[in-house]
């Protein structure tokens, strides 16, 4: 049985998705508020509608499964297993579920041992990520691995796993001056005829760091490369198949349920149709100014 | 996965899923996420064995048919690519 910590609440404004978390003690509520300072919302927001209502439970043990069943590809990936009407998450220090396909508010649970363990970043923004990542699929989008850049009054995505050079690259545009809105992960939305790329609270090892750009900022996107490390700069265009490949892989924790992946396939699809994606290897040497002209180059051939 | 033999029915792992895409496909493993092209023949395939069970020599004839060539040639491309499906756990014998 699971109970809740106290009675506070806070709401916090995820892109395309208002998110109420209550049942919380007023320690975490304050730790949250802090860790989330720019996607804070007004409480007035509460009495207008709220698209999940997170629900903070205690659980009564540990979660305790081996590490290896939280692993994926050498990367810790919390379980997620479909029930009769939704999605069960377990993760190293939490647990937590969500109504799939039903009407908004979407209701969940995120429940942990211990109190400090809620606002951990392992523990709510792993839930969260999970989260966004089915449901921005009702809405024609994707959560998507990748380092979000804005050039020219576009954000320019560069998606790879881990280790394919998102971080290095995202702190080359820092440092030539632009803003960056992930290093990690960011949304993609079709709205206006074209696809937006929004600002998410899951920040990765950059903005841990470095204060970027602060608020559900979103951007039009002016095109998407498949990142990996080479020796030189270097660019391709790509089939249709291989985009849709490489997209899905980029796509975590939606890639592999097997009833999200048809609804994925479409969108990615879409996307392709309506944006350059090419692929790019970038060394280590090279400057940031010299990818990004590299990139648009390639854009306006793709 | 052990070598199928070619008179056994094989039939595609119910964690794959595909989708045809200009002249290629891609196919999904569940296990993993791990999104893979595969060329014509290969998407050819994947629809087979995901339409109903089959034994290789049935599959290469099936290839053979579609794609005009010669049973050794259909025969030589679905042990190729049933290798590649074996590497990748995506099909099931028996």
């Amino acid at each position: 049985m699971s109970r809740c910590w106290g009675a506070d609440a806070i709401l916090i404004q995820l892109p395309m998705a208002l998110v109420l978390i209550d049942g919380l003690s007023g320690e975490q509520q304050s730790t949250i508020a802090r860790n989330y300072a720019s996607f804070n919302a007004d409480a007035d927001d509460a009495s207008c509608r709220c698209d999940v209502i997170c629900h903070a439970a205690r659980l009564s043990q540990p979660v305790g499964l081996p590490a290896e069943r939280l692993t994926r590809n050498g990367q810790y990936a919390p379980l997620q297993r479909r029930t009769g009407d939704g999605i069960e998450i377990i993760g190293f220090n939490f647990t937590g579920s969500f109504v799939r396909g039903g009407p908004a508010p979407v209701h969940s649970e995120l429940s942990v041992v211990k109190e400090e363990q809620l606002a951990w970043p392992s523990v709510l923004e792993n839930f969260l990520r999970i989260l966004m990542a089915h449901l921005v699929l009702n809405q024609g989008g994707v959560l998507l691995h990748s380092a979000g850049v804005l050039y020219q009054d576009r954000v320019y995505l560069f998606c790879g796993r881990s280790n394919a050079g998102k971080t290095t690259l995202a702190r080359k545009a820092a440092a030539a001056g632009a803003r960056v809105l992930s290093d990690d992960i960011n949304l993609v939305i079709p709205e206006e005829g074209g696809y937006r790329a929004h600002k998410v609270p899951f920040t990765g090892e950059f903005g841990r760091r470095v204060e970027n750009l602060s608020g559900c900022g979103s951007y039009p996107i002016g095109g998407l490369a498949l990142l990996e490390k080479a020796p030189k700069l270097t660019t391709a265009p790509l089939r249709p198949a291989e985009a849709l490949a490489g997209l899905l892989t980029g796509c975590p924790f939606v890639n592999d349920d097997p009833e999200e992946i048809p609804v994925l396939m479409d969108i990615l699809t879409n996307f392709f149709h309506h944006r350059p994606v090419i692929r790019m290897g970038v060394g280590r040497g090279d400057a940031f100014e010299t990818v990004m002209t590299e990139f648009l180059r390639s854009c306006d051939n793709a | 996965m052990p070598e199928i033999k070619n008179n056994e029915k094989i039939h595609l792992s119910g964690r794959v899923r595909f989708r045809a895409i200009g002249d290629e496909g891609v196919m999904v493993h569940l296990e993993n996420g791990r999104a893979m092209v595969v060329n014509e023949v290969g998407i050819f395939i994947v629809e087979t064995l995901g339409r109903q069970d089959m034994t290789v020599a049935e599959l290469a004839e099936k290839v053979a048919g579609a794609f005009e060539v010669d049973m050794d040639q259909g025969r030589a491309d679905v042990a190729t690519f049933l290798d590649q499906l074996r590497g990748e756990q995506a099909i099931e014998g028996g």
